[in-house]
């Protein structure tokens, strides 16, 4: 006996179109989304961060070792920030062979969006053990502001 | 079941090794570990490197991660040593995140000319 094959409504269909939709916006999504085409172009390499926020700051921490704090330098346009520096390879000594290598050289540059606007003139920034701390406290009008729901 | 935690996860720092007549020299990166905590030992043929990150450090609990990329900051390698060092006029010294060990050679291996009568 032949198995009764459920009539599917369009659904069906509607699923497939949606994959299809799906696909077309990844094709026509440029790659600037996802990378900041910049980077590729400045430096092979960029440091590791971490963005965290909380209902007052937006914290970021960056592993820059071995940087001179002169080298380092952070800016923020609109609402992306930008780490920028040089690494600097140790001088090489006379008669010094370099018989392993894994650590990157060379300048680098990052850019993140920031979540919200900040209050740059309040920004703190400190570079202690290689690692990069920067608190950017969020502007007045940008902190969530909790809405009190009456229950009735 | 255990849950893994964060502080016992470690990584293995990068290593840049440069080596002279005199001495080896190594340049780990280990950022962000207080100098207390950082551990240099020898074993028997073996260099052991740690460090491991205090609790403290990070703020805790109001923050939400946005992003994350580094690592849980703990780190830890071993080197095989298969050339004689003077382990008792190693130095090492650690700046801006960088651990640097300088290890000389023993006396013995140092080339000696040897005169051809």
């Amino acid at each position: 006996m032949t198995n009764l094959i459920p009539w599917r409504k369009k659904e069906k269909a509607g699923d497939l179109a949606n994959i299809q939709n799906e696909i077309n916006r990844l094709f026509n999504t440029s790659l600037s989304h996802w990378f900041d085409t910049d980077d590729l172009l400045e430096s092979a390499w960029s440091p590791a961060i971490d963005v965290k926020e909380s209902k007052d700051d937006v914290v970021i921490v960056a592993d820059i070792p071995g940087v001179n704090k002169e080298d380092i330098e952070v800016s923020v346009h609109g609402d992306i920030l930008t780490i920028k520096g040089e690494k600097k390879q140790e001088t090489q000594e006379k008669g010094k062979d370099f018989i392993h290598t894994e650590r990157f050289y060379g300048s680098f540059s990052k850019s993140i969006s920031l979540p919200c606007e900040t209050d740059i003139s309040k920004a703190d920034t400190n570079y202690k053990d290689g690692v990069l701390k920067i608190v950017l406290p969020k502007k007045e009008e940008a902190k969530t502001k909790q809405i009190q729901i009456k229950v009735r | 079941m255990n849950n893994l935690n964060l502080q016992d996860i470690y990584e293995s720092p990068a290593a840049d090794i440069h080596e002279s007549e005199k001495d080896i020299c190594m340049f780990l990166e280990m950022p962000g570990i207080a100098k207390e905590n950082i551990n240099v030992e020898f074993g028997q043929d073996e260099l052991t490197i740690s460090g491991k990150k205090s609790a403290t450090e990070e703020c805790c609990g109001q923050h939400h991660i946005l992003f994350k990329e580094r690592g849980a900051g703990n780190y830890y390698r071993k080197f095989k040593l298969n050339v004689n060092i003077d382990k008792d006029k190693t130095e090492a010294d650690y700046k801006d995140g960088i651990l640097k060990i300088t290890m000389p050679k023993s006396e013995e291996l140092k080339s000696k000319k040897i005169e051809i009568k």
